[in-house]
């Protein structure tokens, strides 16, 4: 199951996409849209298929590897601990 | 093109990087901002291969860093922080003659080569004069042309408007600029943070050692701007610094307003909530009965982003 | 606009072509850094013949029959120095050039750029000093032919060839010690001085300046396994005793291998200094 670290807070930026800040270590980090749209639907904790599957229907025009993209931004949210463990 | 994960260098008891991960794309201008003393020179180090980091990866083309292959160096530019670098007793021109002939061109090539770069960066008047007897501004140019020996693939540029007037300092970042639409990764660190909006494509602050934020230049001043203006008051009847206590009640909830420390005395520094309108808060302060005279911000967006996030004392 | 690609090099050979070709560009980089310090480029010389004059002089008051003989003939003391003199002024130079020719490079900040560029260490560490072993041996031996003419000294002119074969088996030895040196300078951001020192006390118990018969036996029999003593020597017996290729072969035998040795020893330890320096990241801290 994939969840949110408590310790970071989302903030919308109009036009701009977000930004996540890391209440920890005071660290911002900026998201695009499609950033932002995954951290959306984070909310209550998805499984990685659940997450794919959600993300292919919301997209107008979805990357080819899709899952592949997923994982990667999902391995860099992990590295920056805005993932919970 | 460039990946850094989870980068850490100490140097002794200092730490000088700590966790820092970084990614530029092709075409990208990634600016690495931050203070002196905040890692941005060690973390470009690390980038080129010259220092190997305490833990974490670094990776430009694909290929780590700290082994940096001949067939990595080929293709990367480096324009170092500092004035030493050249050899000053010979002409601009022999010395990007020299690297030429080291990055394996043929004499004639590098000569080609060294004039026409000469004359893109506003030195081929004086290609022939020792670079020792060049200015800061020019030996920093010579050093510029020298990483784009090659037209590398990746650029790491270290503070390379340091000593540039504003017009070469313009001149060298679309210069930066047109390699980066023809596709090269750029790392350009700097303090002067001005610079970065409308050329960086992202930003990541370094602050001791840390990342503060990474994102776009839009997302560091939406969320770090603290909102300061300046006001000048004024009220016929009483002395600016007797007004402060109904001038904190007028603006209460919305804003927070105190004497200014310098200037004028009839100036006051005015700072915004969050969500405060900074024409509310004012027409709030003349229902006060205190005129505007005037109101300016007390310093430019993104250098109040910077000063906040970066933690400077300037 | 030049366009350009980089031009990499691709298969050993290939490779080994590419990387000798930059020492080129070495070579003119350092003549024109050399000629740009004319007045010590000329005081340079100035000295090496004021030393001759000293030793000439000096010589007037040594008695030939102290000497050894060469060839069954008595030659005079500068005669004798002549050789020992270029000799040492060939090592001292290229000790402290080949040592220091790094530590220019660290101090200047160039070390970094030159690391940059797609050229191995070993072509930078021999380019730094390829000037250098160029320019000092002609030197020596256009000095040899100055004093020769200028003080009417009887060198066997057809010497000349064979005491220069010696001479070139003799550089890579000198090389060795002075790249090692520059490894220590590397780390230690001084010249060790213990390489330096031990090449002065090399010198002082090599024949060059004395014959070897004037010291204790014990020490003659320890000065002649000397390297130097070897390649004084060797210079020595064809210039004066006009003994052409003999012995040549016995000079040439003994120092190739330490020369040799000497270069591989002193090459290990700079890159073993060098990557201890970027692992640390103190390369450009001086």
């Amino acid at each position: 199951m994939i969840r949110k670290n408590p310790q970071v807070v989302y903030r919308a930026l109009a036009g701009e996409g977000g930004v996540l800040l890391h209440l920890e270590s005071g660290a911002y980090h900026g998201l695009n849209e499609v950033g932002t749209l995954i951290w959306s639907l984070l909310d209550d904790g998805k499984t990685f298929d659940e997450l794919v599957a959600e993300l292919r229907e919301q997209l107008l025009d979805p990357p080819g590897d899709l899952p592949g993209e997923v994982e990667r931004f999902l391995a860099d949210l992990r590295e920056r601990d805005l993932l919970a463990a | 093109m460039v990946e850094a994960r989870g980068i850490s260098r100490r140097f002794g008891p200092r730490v000088a990087l700590d966790g820092v991960s970084l990614l530029v794309d092709e075409g990208e201008i990634v600016a690495l901002l931050g203070p002196n003393g905040a890692g941005k020179t060690t973390l470009v180090r690390v980038l080129t291969g010259l220092v190997k980091p305490d833990a974490g990866e670094a990776r430009v083309l694909g290929i780590e860093t700290w082994d940096c292959p001949r067939e990595l160096r080929a293709r990367m530019g480096l324009v170092p922080s500092g004035d030493r670098s050249l050899y000053l007793r010979i002409s601009g021109l022999e010395n990007l003659m020299f690297f030429g002939r080291l990055h394996g061109l043929s004499r004639r090539e590098a000569k080609a080569r060294a004039w026409d770069l000469l004359e893109i960066v506003g030195l081929a008047d004086a290609a022939r004069l020792r670079s020792g007897f060049y200015s800061h501004g020019m030996q920093k140019r010579l050093s510029i042309a020298r990483a784009l020996l090659t037209e590398p693939s990746v650029l790491m540029i270290d503070e390379a408007t340091h000593d540039l007037d504003p017009e070469a300092a313009t001149s060298m970042r679309d210069l930066v600029r047109g390699l980066a639409d023809r596709g090269a990764a750029v790392v350009w660190a700097t303090q002067r943070i001005e610079e970065i909006r409308g050329f960086a494509d992202r930003v990541t602050l370094l602050r001791t050692g840390e990342v503060a934020f990474e994102g776009t230049v839009s997302q560091l001043v939406a969320v770090a701007v603290p909102r300061r203006y300046v006001v000048r008051l004024r009220n016929g009847s009483a002395a600016a610094r007797e007004l402060e206590p109904a001038l904190q009640d007028a603006v209460r909830g919305r804003a927070t307003i105190a004497a200014a420390a310098d200037g004028d005395a009839e100036d006051f520094l005015l700072h915004l909530a969050e969500d405060a309108v900074l024409g509310e808060v004012l027409a709030s302060l003349t229902a006060a009965d205190v005129d505007v005279v005037a109101c300016r911000e007390e310093r430019s967006e993104i250098e109040n982003a910077y000063l906040n996030l970066a933690g400077s004392t300037e | 606009m030049t366009s350009v690609a980089p031009h990499l090099a691709h298969g050993r050979a290939a490779v080994f072509r590419a990387e000798s070709r930059k020492l080129a560009a070495f070579v003119r980089r350092d003549f024109l850094i050399a000629w740009s310090y004319r007045l010590p480029f000329v005081g340079e010389w100035v000295g090496l013949v004021l030393q001759a004059f000293m030793f000439y002089f000096v010589g007037l008051m040594v008695d030939p029959a102290k000497l050894p003989t060469f060839g069954g003939s008595q030659v005079s003391y500068l005669e004798f120095v002549a050789v020992g003199i270029a000799l040492a002024a060939f090592i001292a130079l290229a000790l402290g050039r080949v040592a220091s020719g790094m530590q220019e490079e660290q101090v200047t900040g160039t070390l970094e750029s030159l690391l940059m560029t797609p050229t191995s260490p070993t072509t930078i560490q021999i380019g730094s000093v390829v000037y250098d072993l160029l320019y000092i041996p002609i030197r020596t031996g256009v000095f040899l032919v100055i004093i020769a003419l200028a003080f009417g000294l009887d060198f066997t002119l057809s010497g000349l060839l064979p005491a220069a074969v010696v001479l070139l088996a003799f550089i890579p030895f000198v090389w060795g010690l002075g790249v090692a040196s520059a490894g220590t300078t590397l780390t230690f951001r001084r010249g060790s001085g213990f390489i330096g020192l031990g090449s002065s006390v090399l010198i002082l118990f090599s024949g060059a300046f004395f014959p070897l018969d004037l010291l204790p036996g014990w020490v003659t029999t320890l000065a002649e396994l000397n390297p130097i003593t070897i390649a004084v020597d060797g210079m020595r017996e064809p210039l004066l005793a006009g003994s052409g290729w003999d012995g040549v072969g016995r000079a040439v035998a003994v120092l190739v291998p330490l020369s040799v040795v000497s270069l591989t020893a002193g090459v290990l330890t700079f890159r073993w200094a060098l990557r201890r320096e970027r692992r640390q990241g103190t390369l450009g801290l001086y």
